[in-house]
């Protein structure tokens, strides 16, 4: 087995791992506030990505400021779908809540196929140079192109960020505790219209962000191309533990690398790398079949 | 029923009987049309009467339409003459008059417009007096029918003021919906007591109707054709040719594109859009009709070929129909044996139940025999109706979150298929047949819809084990996957075409096959829910522990909830794959398994007449919203966001409609809604189609 080709391989799934990673947080973190599947959220991610559009083509900025203004655009998007969709149905069946989060997520890809037209869109090529920054490295055959750098760093630092604002501050400590038990936390006096408007910037933000990436790294934009990695990211979100914030990262991670690992040595043992879905899907399935919480997800006490 | 004028002469009643006689009159008397280059005038009999085209009329306007002229002045004078003899005015012969008038009129709007299209000189060119006679009597009857129904009503309103008044007369919602609610109680009032077998009766006979005028009719209004979906595509057919993607494009710039002022090139499209959007809702002209003269036109077809015929049939035949479906029981006492009340009565429910599929088959039959496209999407709601109804007994009956029906639906059209590609037919893909041709129908297709049945219930065993191991939405996630997976699989299996999709597939699935499937499935879906098993489907919904503790054994009740679900979907899936000859994987994705899901919701959980109503309503919406190319897709989820904001619960959430299948006593309509017998839900095409 050639080492280089693995390492090559190992950094290609850590890409791909991470930006699934980023859209599960954000589902993840919606489920565990809302207990609701937040369809919408991979539609969002494409959102996000074509926000990077407008801030790269039509406003001429560089790479951090449109990820932020991205980042920014889509988390009041996020919250604004809340607000209208979600929150007049709080007290309504749990499944009414997902069916109009489908409902909006088929509304953002097909609104956006028929107001901005079906020309594939892509970033402009001065927006992150692959070559001739200081950053790309390269050991023996295995290159690390800047931006496998980037993807990967970006995501670790928004995972550690996110990770300290829910583990460390206040507004992390009311998000927890309204997953822990949504009816207890008004009478401590925190809104919980607040929090989960912030729950819904914070995870579409992290949702654009990804959007983002993932145009810098396979760069070929369309309306619908967030609806199957949204699926897949939910998926991956499940199978860390859904409601656990490592968990998503962790399960986006594995997802990236099983995906990967069959494409690239599938063929070794006569599977094409068209079987990449099934494979990946089957290996998820299995292992709920043997943690059924997921990796992290812990079984909560059903109180009868 | 209550008579409105018991008191003194109904003048009314003999007003309408003048005017039907005067209809008649002028049709057959006065003269009625202008021969061409003034070759004299003939009658309206003349017209109807010459069926080998003797007379050269200017316009075409000859044959079977103008029957319906006297007909229904027959039928109006035959009713005034009968409440004449009563001596009493009746508002169920106030309300046949009233439709029967409007039936006439529509027929007289039809000639007169199509006259004034067809020729320059206009309608006024060649119509003659008679003509003019029979419309305005027809005005007449339609005007003296409305008088006492508008009489009674302030009667009836007078009388609720003095006595303490019913519940219903109560005010309630804002003043404009008024009198739409008060039209919608008469409208229950008279309508909503007639047994199904009545509508199913009207319509097949407006069915008929379509087929014998229907194109003619259809020219006269000004379409080409006769529409195919009661008009729902021509409607929005102006709206085709809509341009809204320039409206955000310069904000998300391709990189072909060259936007300097992005807001000015905004704004320019939605002005242009604008514009656009008021020609497409006027009209631009003969060739070009706008979006609201269309619209006219066609509630004028819908009305004079369907939905007046229907009110008429229905108003006539509800009366001796309830009679006979409830007195049916007692005149089976002659059957040898001598069986139970409780025997004959289900006996003649069955019997009722049958003639009523029997006739909404004819109905159906004779609607789709009118043109291909029909057929075809009879056929998708019936394999819409058949997903809906089994997800529904998954997600709405048990309460579980399954998400991936398509999924099975692609096992079952995959099975189905390569079965009768393989064993009955000569194809490409598997060369000759491995059985004989001969056998292919019905027997070789039945067998192979099963197997794709059974593969699509074995699929099912295989999700469900692990899955019912976890809890709550662990479920959606693996049937989501396992869809993923299904399609993923097939990609990957070259002999059976891969993501090429299976060619070759026969032709075999028409409406006797769905029909029967459709009503199979539901009779299925009906009994398991209302079995003592059903029962514990339902507790496992509302507690599953507390089912649990009552002695439902839940694994299995999930576990055959589940397979069954799965087989409905699985053969619905064969039938699938032999309508189009042709399979392709990407039909059966994660977006066929949400719009299952749509349908299931939109109907409502728990109910499944919720489920057929929308999957009726879902098809029809996707066929005639298909002129506005994408932004069907745009329209769809809205209609679904608003909905479930304004009804969480779907359309029907956990009720059923109540049908009139065994009839009701026709002393006592008044209290309409409760039927006799029980009832088994299965919506009337037609209803949910207007």
């Amino acid at each position: 087995m050639d080492l280089s080709f693995f390492f090559q391989q190992l950094i290609n799934a850590l890409q791909l791992g991470s930006l699934y990673a980023l859209i599960a947080l954000g589902y993840s973190m919606v489920y565990g506030v809302l207990l609701l599947i937040n369809f919408a959220h991979g539609d969002i991610f494409m959102v996000g990505a074509f926000l990077g559009v407008t801030g790269s083509m039509v406003l001429d900025l560089p790479f951090v400021p449109t990820l932020i203004l991205a980042m920014i655009l889509a988390g009041l998007l996020g919250v604004t779908i809340e607000r209208v969709a979600y929150k007049p149905l709080r007290q309504a069946s749990r499944l009414s809540v997902v069916i109009t989060a489908l409902g909006v997520g088929l509304l953002l890809e097909n609104g956006m196929l028929a107001l901005t037209g079906a020309n594939p869109r892509r970033y402009p090529d001065d927006f992150v140079v692959t070559d001739s920054t200081p950053f790309g490295l390269s050991f023996g055959s295995v290159s690390v192109t800047n931006v496998k750098i980037l993807v990967i760093a970006l995501a670790l630092v928004l995972f550690l960020g996110l990770y300290t604002i829910v583990q460390r501050t206040k507004w992390g400590m009311a998000m927890r505790a309204i997953s822990y038990d949504k009816f207890a936390v008004p009478l401590m006096g925190v809104s919980q219209n607040q929090i989960i408007s912030l729950t819904f910037l914070l995870g579409t933000g992290l949702a654009a962000a990804g959007g983002i990436l993932w145009g810098v790294a396979f760069p070929v934009l369309n309306p619908y191309m967030g609806m199957r990695i949204g699926w897949k990211a939910f998926i991956a979100a499940v199978v860390g533990g859904i409601g656990d914030i490592r968990g998503a990262m962790v399960g986006g991670l594995l997802l990236g690398f099983i995906e990967i690992f069959v494409v690239a040595y599938g063929k070794d043992f006569g599977v094409s790398s068209t079987w990449r879905d099934p494979i990946a899907f089957g290996l998820l399935l299995i292992i709920l079949v043997v943690r059924p919480t997921g990796l992290f997800g812990v079984a909560r006490r059903q109180k009868v | 029923m209550t008579p409105h004028n018991s008191r003194g002469f109904p003048a009314g009643a003999a007003l309408s009987l003048l005017a039907a006689i005067a209809i008649l009159f002028a049709f057959f008397a006065l003269p009625w049309y202008q021969l061409e280059d003034g070759a004299g005038t003939v009658t309206g009999y003349d017209i109807v009467s010459d069926t080998d085209g003797e007379l050269d009329l200017a316009a075409r306007a000859t044959h079977m339409f103008l029957v319906v002229v006297p007909l229904a002045a027959l039928a109006a004078g035959a009713t005034a003459l009968w409440e004449l003899l009563a001596g009493r005015a009746r508002r169920k012969a106030a309300i046949t008059i009233l439709l029967l008038g409007a039936l006439t009129l529509g027929y007289y709007y039809g000639t007169f417009f199509y006259e004034s299209r067809a020729n320059d000189r206009g309608a006024t060119g060649f119509v003659e007096n008679g003509f003019y006679v029979a419309l305005i009597a027809g005005l007449v009857l339609i005007v003296q029918a409305l008088i006492p129904l508008r009489r009674e009503a302030e009667t009836l309103a007078a009388g609720s003021a003095v006595e303490p008044g019913p519940p219903a007369q109560v005010v309630e919602g804002p003043r404009w919906r008024q009198p739409f609610r008060r039209f919608g109680r008469q409208f229950r009032r008279y309508f909503g007591s007639a047994p199904t077998m009545a509508y199913l009766a009207g319509a097949w006979a407006a069915m008929l109707l379509e087929r014998h005028d229907g194109g003619f009719f259809a020219r006269l209004v000004g379409f080409r054709r006769a529409p195919s979906l009661f008009g729902a595509t021509e409607i929005l057919e102006p709206f085709s040719d809509l341009q809204f993607s320039g409206i955000l494009a310069p904000f998300f710039p391709a990189p072909t594109d060259n936007f300097p002022h992005p807001f000015a090139a905004s704004l320019d499209a939605i002005g242009d859009l604008a514009r656009d959007i008021w020609s497409a809702l006027f009209t631009q002209g003969p060739r070009d009709p706008g979006f609201f003269s269309l619209l006219i036109d066609v509630l004028t077809y819908d009305l004079v070929i369907f939905i007046i015929p229907i009110l008429v049939i229905v108003l006539l035949l509800r009366d001796p129909l309830n009679t006979l479906l409830v007195r049916s029981p007692s005149w089976l006492s002659a059957l040898p044996g001598r069986p139970s009340l409780g025997v004959r009565q289900r006996f003649s429910f069955w019997v009722a139940i049958v003639i009523q599929l029997v006739l909404l088959y004819l109905a159906l039959d004779v609607w789709s025999s009118e043109n291909d496209y029909r057929e075809l999407v009879l056929m998708y709601i019936g394999v819409n109706i058949m997903l809906t109804v089994s997800l529904n007994l998954v997600n709405g009956y048990m309460g579980e979150f399954s998400v991936g029906h398509a999924g099975f639906m692609a096992v079952g059209a995959y099975v189905s298929a390569v079965l009768t590609m393989w064993l009955f037919v000569e194809e490409p893909v598997f060369g000759g047949p491995a059985l004989s041709s001969d056998l292919g129908l019905p027997y070789g297709f039945l067998i192979a819809l099963v197997a794709g049945g059974v593969a699509a219930g074995l699929a099912a065993l295989i999700v469900a084990v692990p899955s019912f191991r976890t809890r709550g939405d662990y479920l959606a996630i693996v049937t989501l996957a396992f869809n993923f997976i299904v399609i993923g699989v097939i990609n990957n299996i070259p002999a059976v075409g891969g993501p090429r999709g299976l060619n070759g597939v026969p032709l075999w699935t028409d409406l006797r096959w769905v029909f029967v499937m459709v009503v199979l499935s539901i009779l299925v879906i009906y009994s398991l829910v209302n079995s003592t098993f059903g029962k514990g489907i339902i507790a496992i919904r509302e507690d599953e522990i507390a089912a649990e503790l009552m002695g439902v054994n839940t694994r299995r009740v999930k576990l055959v909830a589940f397979i069954v679900s799965s087989f409905i979907a699985g053969v619905a899936g064969g039938l699938f794959a032999h309508v189009l000859a042709y399979v392709n994987p990407a039909t059966f994705g994660i977006l066929k398994s949400t719009e299952v899901l749509v349908m299931v919701y939109l109907g409502g959980m728990g109910s499944i007449s919720g489920s057929v109503i929308a999957a009726v309503l879902f098809t029809i919406l996707i066929e005639g919203l298909r002129p506005l190319a994408v932004l069907k897709w745009v329209a769809i989820p809205l209609v679904l966001i608003f909905l479930m904001l304004h009804r969480p619960q779907g359309l029907f959430g956990f009720r059923e409609i109540k049908l009139n299948l065994g009839g009701i006593r026709p002393e006592e309509p008044e209290e309409a809604g409760e039927p006799s017998t029980m009832a088994i839900q299965e919506a009337p095409d037609d209803a949910a189609a207007d």
